[in-house]
């Protein structure tokens, strides 16, 4: 690498590194060290840990306290763990960190009376994107194109805001002599006071930078995706920009902390890589103490032994969306199904049922897909009508209209003053969506991609025999003002609910000729096979019968599955109605909280009562896959959204700050939607609210790694993880943990496979 | 009784008016806080600060009123520092603190003078006597008092900031602030009128001042990212045209004002993560605009002459403004012509309502301080169309830059606020963190 463009080159890796986060509407879970999946996991902590303060651990004294509570099997643990970890439970050491200039600029000079730098960078360039996203018609002309860099150069340019809140005329003078491209920039900022700086070091810096703005950066991360623009390394460079000013504005005006920057500065570069490798040895205690906790929470599930199949045709199936919150149902629905005397199936599948569809309005694409899938079908939708609502709302919230309009129209808002705002939940009944035309990127969609759906949808349900009636069960939640509620949507439908996808496929299984072309294919359903489709909302448990044939011999299982729920979660259900329709309610419902386990396999297998709603279950017969390609499959799809969604909660629940969107009370959405703000601004925030994960005196999420356990024998499994290269990457640097069930019912481990490399 | 409490003028109106934010809020709140430890902390602090409320509108007693005036203020900072360990809500709370007691001065000043004037502490016998037995300079220099006190309670220009920048407390304390509180500078207003609407200098100051702060404060508002944040700028921008129709003599208007911005701008914060997106307007023809809001204005105005005797420059000029909005966004004949008669209508009805609980009358005879302020909206809605409508234009650019800096005036204030009271929280927290691991060992 050529000197000359080392930290460019550095800064852009650790830009692409930022695992992208989803807009408001769309707000899907995601795993934001994604990108760092082919590093040791205990390693990326360490770093990140130095370079920003991340904690990808809990504090000794989460450890401490769970053993004492004895939730950690004292079979996993040795003495000498026990008494190191009472020693760093009782000590509260502090892990050294890398400080940027701001902050060092704020430790040396005393500014007890005017305003703080590293507040104020991070707030002033916060602003500035926000600006950058809110108004695009103004400051993105050119579309992908527009540079963010010289759209905040020229703001900062033309404001004097920051020269007089922090008194220092000489900012002015320091903006017009940036340079005004950001390679430049960031040469500059090299040759000036990074040039004898190791690699390692800067890349400690970047991520130390990177990391005020993480919000924004993954905010950015997802518009560089979709557009090719490089819109995070400009905002590093906008954030080293500063770094670069508050260096000159100290040259310039305060030799001794000028001089005290240098001293601090030379010392970070040069002790980095040793301050790493303390920390991570120092972890290394902890993620032990993980391991065992993990395997303690583990020890609790039971399982049956294999058993012989059952021979019979079900009266009923249902499938379900793998999420942890399915779960619940399908055991009482299972056993509804039980009490009134017909055998009843669920199976787990990926929510969005295998229909990658997306919903086109006004050219606009909203996709009904996991995040790592592109929509390959599209339904037109009519353009939306103008509502009263929308209408008053654009009314109050222009300038020149809203003050005779407040006089006017004001009082009309009186009614759902006293009533609340009631929830929402999208259930697809417009006939345009959920009876229009599918099409594909090149006109109606032919019979035959038609079909492939339908046959790989029904071969990955593991369909082997068909029920009278079939039951595909989407789910949504149903409440009221959040910002992120496509957060407790389904995740496998892009953050809606699975109400579409769940009848798109309904429909396509139910037509004639699609049934014919597939009995072709050696798939035949019995003309006797119904498919209906229903939603599962999750606040309640209720379900919403999307098809109107439904017979009343099938409602009522279900209806007797929901009254179980209701019963068993020892709330009326006044109550739980109440969360679901109340525009205060901040915690309608747990969502994926305490996710922990992904089970391929047959859920009959899982006997546990106590872990019920931390599984998700997808149907897998390894009997049926001789060569692991089904497995494979599933480990790259449900395998990876499982992941992500799990490593979302971990991070929320270990680093709430960086990682978490802070207090929900407190939310405020930003630059049309594309995420909030924790209260007037500061970074831009990801992940979780804390009353997501916490019930305001426990976390209510276990911080667990995702726990996969695979029915199948090792042979099996190694030719699955051959194939399925990301999901192996996860496994082999520990970001999940893999294990086999075998025929007894007990958990082996599986062996790391060794990649040529 | 009468000589402690009072139910005269817009205070049935009012009482009605808290009664209604109180329920709301209180049940909001008291559901947004369902498993927090604190819950019980954030309710008896609300309920507090709206029993302070109510005892204010209903109190005769000048001693009672500025207690009660005082007490809310102190029950508020105490709600905006719910969260202590964030530095901007603190420093947002001690900039409130520090203004909240300038407008108390005020208050206490203006009151003070009262007393010594009339003897008499009751408000509606020292009202009554002050307009006939009070000398010019003590007059004036009361009628000052009091508009400071309002206008700084209104959070108008350019002593604004605190008002933005307390969006960083929980959702019902904005939503109790921005619908309830903050109007109380107009009640103190409305209350008060024969003391100050006598002092052309105290009309003038009241007139231009919100004028000003009206126009600037919707103007930054269309240039701001989040939504707390408009809305905050909005009341700002409201209370400003609440202050000025009070001025101008148009209290039957101020009063639906009033009422109308309360119930809707508590609907607006309460339900903050619901509302639609706020469009982005399309670029457009200033020329067209222009033309059909002259157009308007001057039908309205002459509609008014018409039929009661008086153009009414301003409210016919934000009619106007509300329905060339309406006509440029809808574009459907029918649902114009239905949705601006409706908005007229409802004016109409409403202004007649608001018309019976109190009287407007012209407070001094300027013929000129109307039309200068409705120059100045006229000059309000032109800047706002040819920032929004034109985003390419080179003025547009810069203007909006300005614009969205907020003037640079509020920077001023905090660093004089820090200056004042250099607090940082985190050493609060640090110093309660050694105190409870003291207490540990």
């Amino acid at each position: 690498m050529s000197t000359a463009n080392r930290l460019a080159t550095i800064a852009g890796q650790v830009s692409k590194a930022i695992a992208p986060q989803w807009p408001l509407s769309q707000w899907i879970a995601v795993n934001p060290f994604w990108h760092y999946r082919q590093q040791p996991v205990a390693g990326v902590a360490a770093h990140w840990r130095y370079s920003a303060g991340t904690r990808l651990l809990m504090s000794p004294d989460f450890y401490w306290q769970q053993w004492q509570q004895n939730r950690i099997d004292a079979a996993l643990v040795t003495n000498k763990m026990v008494n190191e970890l009472e020693q760093r439970s009782l000590l509260k050491a502090q892990l050294p960190q890398w400080r940027n200039l701001s902050q060092l600029v704020d430790k040396y000079t005393r500014r007890r009376r005017k305003m703080r730098w590293n507040d104020e960078v991070v707030l002033q360039i916060s602003q500035t994107c926000g600006l950058f996203m809110q108004f695009p018609t103004r400051f993105q002309q050119t579309g992908k194109d527009s540079s963010l860099y010289q759209h905040w150069l020229t703001i900062s340019r033309a404001d004097r805001g920051i020269e007089t809140l922090m008194d220092e005329a000489e900012l002015t003078e320091l903006f017009a002599q940036l340079p005004d491209d950001p390679h430049t920039l960031v040469q500059v900022c090299h040759d000036n006071f990074l040039s004898d700086a190791s690699d390692y070091a800067l890349r400690c810096y970047s991520q130390a930078l990177i990391s005020d703005l993480w919000g924004w950066a993954a905010a950015f991360a997802y518009q560089d995706a979709r557009q090719d623009s490089q819109w995070v390394f400009e905002l590093l460079c906008i954030r080293l920009a500063w770094e670069y000013i508050l260096w000159q504005l100290a040259e310039r005006t305060n030799t001794k902390v000028y001089q005290q920057l240098q001293q601090a500065l030379s010392a970070q570069i040069e002790n980095c890589e040793g301050q790493v490798a303390h920390i991570e040895q120092h972890n290394s205690l902890l993620w032990q103490w993980q391991a065992a906790y993990e395997r303690s929470q583990l020890n609790r599930l039971q399982f049956n032994p294999d058993t012989a199949e059952e021979n019979n045709t079900p009266h009923l199936q249902a499938v379900f969306c793998i999420d942890v919150r399915s779960e619940r149902y399908r055991r009482a629905l299972e056993q509804a199904g039980k009490s009134l005397g017909s055998y009843v199936q669920s199976k787990g599948f990926a929510g969005f049922f295998g229909v990658p569809l997306a919903i086109q309005r006004k050219g606009r694409d909203v996709p009904h897909v996991p995040g790592l899938l592109q929509p390959a079908f599209y339904i037109k939708a009519p353009a939306r009508k103008q509502s009263v609502g929308s209408l008053l709302s654009n009314m109050f919230n222009a300038p020149v209209s809203m003050f005779s309009g407040v006089e006017a129209l004001g009082l009309s808002k009186l009614k759902s003053l006293l009533t609340g705002v009631p929830g929402q939940l999208a259930t697809a009944n417009n006939a345009y969506i959920a009876d229009g035309s599918i099409c594909e990127h090149n006109g109606e969609a032919s019979m035959e991609s038609l079909v492939n759906i339908c046959q790989q949808a029904l071969t990955g349900m593991q369909f082997t025999r068909f029920a009278k009636h079939i039951v595909l069960v989407g789910h949504g939640s149903h409440h009221s003002n959040n910002a992120q509620r496509a957060g407790l949507n389904c995740g496998a439908c892009g953050g809606q609910t699975g109400a579409l996808s769940a009848r798109v496929l309904v429909r396509l299984l139910n037509n004639q000729d699609i049934r014919e072309n597939l009995r072709e294919r050696g798939v035949a359903i019995p003309d006797a096979t119904q498919f209906h489709s229903a939603m599962h909302e999750t606040v309640t448990d209720k379900v919403i019968w999307l098809s109107n044939t439904v017979p009343d011999s099938v409602k009522q299982v279900f209806r007797a599955a929901t009254e179980q729920l209701t019963q068993a979660s020892g709330e009326s259900e006044k109550d739980r109605k109440a969360r679901s329709g109340h525009w205060a309610e901040l915690r309608p419902e747990w969502g994926l909280a305490d996710n922990n386990v992904l089970f391929f396999g047959q859920s009959e297998r899982l006997t546990s009562a106590e872990t019920i709603g931390s599984n998700f279950l997808h149907d897998y017969n390894s009997k049926n896959d001789p060569n692991g390609e089904l497995l494979a499959q599933l480990m790259s799809a449900p395998g990876l959204v499982a992941n992500w969604i799990n490593w979302q909660y971990y991070c929320s629940v270990t680093e709430p700050k960086q990682l978490g969107s802070g207090n929900k009370l407190l939310h405020n959405r930003v630059a049309n939607d594309i995420g909030v703000f924790e209260g007037n601004g500061g970074d831009l925030r990801q992940g979780l609210a804390w009353q997501s994960v916490h019930n305001g005196s426990d976390f209510v999420h276990r911080p667990m790694r995702l726990q996969v356990i695979v029915e199948a024998d090792e042979a099996t499994i190694q030719q699955a993880l051959a194939k399925a290269v990301t999901f192996n990457e996860l496994f082999e640097q520990q970001w999940i943990n893999l294990h086999r069930l075998n025929a007894r019912g007990e958990l082996c481990p599986v062996t790391t496979p060794v990649t040529a490399k | 009784m009468a000589e402690w409490l009072t139910l005269s003028g817009i205070r049935p109106v009012l009482l009605v008016l808290v009664a209604v934010l109180a329920w709301v809020v209180t049940r909001y709140a008291f559901r947004n806080f369902r498993l927090d430890p604190r819950r019980r902390a954030f309710v008896t602090k609300l309920v507090g600060c709206l029993i302070a409320v109510f005892i204010l509108i209903v109190s005769n007693n000048l001693i009672v009123f500025f207690a009660a005036w005082m007490a809310i203020s102190l029950q508020l900072h105490s709600l905006l520092m719910f969260y202590p360990e964030r530095d901007r809500a603190v420093l947002a709370a001690h900039k409130k603190f520090i203004l909240a007691r300038c407008s108390e001065t005020f208050l206490g000043t203006a009151f003070i003078i009262m007393y010594l004037t009339t003897g008499s502490l009751q408000l509606d016998t020292a009202l009554q006597q002050f307009g006939t037995g009070s000398t010019l300079l003590s007059q004036h220099i009361a009628a000052l008092c009091l508009v400071m006190a309002a206008l700084i309670k209104c959070a108008q220009l350019p002593l604004h900031g605190w008002l933005i920048q307390v969006v960083e407390a929980p959702t019902p304390v904005s939503a109790l602030l921005h619908a309830g509180i903050i109007n109380l500078g107009g009640f103190l207003l409305l209350a008060t009128v024969p003391l100050w609407s006598n002092s052309a200098l105290a009309v003038w100051l009241l007139c231009l001042v919100s004028a000003a702060s009206c126009c600037f404060a919707a103007l930054i508002m269309a240039t701001r990212i989040s939504i707390k944040v408009r809305l905050a700028w909005s009341t700002s921008a409201q209370m400003g045209l609440m202050l000025l129709e009070i001025g101008l003599g148009y209290y039957d208007l101020a009063l639906l004002h009033l009422v109308a911005h309360s119930v809707y701008k508590a609907h607006a914060f309460l339900s903050v993560s619901e509302v639609a997106i706020i469009k982005q307007p399309k670029a457009r023809s200033l020329w067209r605009i222009g033309v059909v809001f002259i157009a308007f204005q001057g039908i309205i105005a002459a509609a008014c002459w018409w039929f009661l005797g008086n153009p009414k420059w301003l409210p016919s000029a934000l009619l106007a403004m509300a329905l060339t909005t309406l006509w440029m966004n809808l574009h459907q004949k029918l649902l114009r012509i239905t949705v601006s008669a409706l908005t007229v209508v409802a004016y109409l009805i409403l202004g007649m309502l608001a018309h019976q609980v109190i009287e407007p009358q012209p407070p001094f005879s300027s013929v000129w301080l109307e039309p200068v302020v409705t120059l100045m909206f006229n000059a309000f809605a032109f800047t706002y169309w040819l920032v929004h409508h034109t985003p390419s234009h080179r003025l547009s650019q810069r203007w909006f830059i300005t614009l969205n800096a907020g003037l640079y005036l509020d920077e001023w204030l905090t660093r004089l606020v820090l200056w004042l009271w250099p607090s940082h929280p985190i050493h609060y927290y640090q110093r309660q963190g050694r105190i409870q691991r003291e207490k540990h060992s």
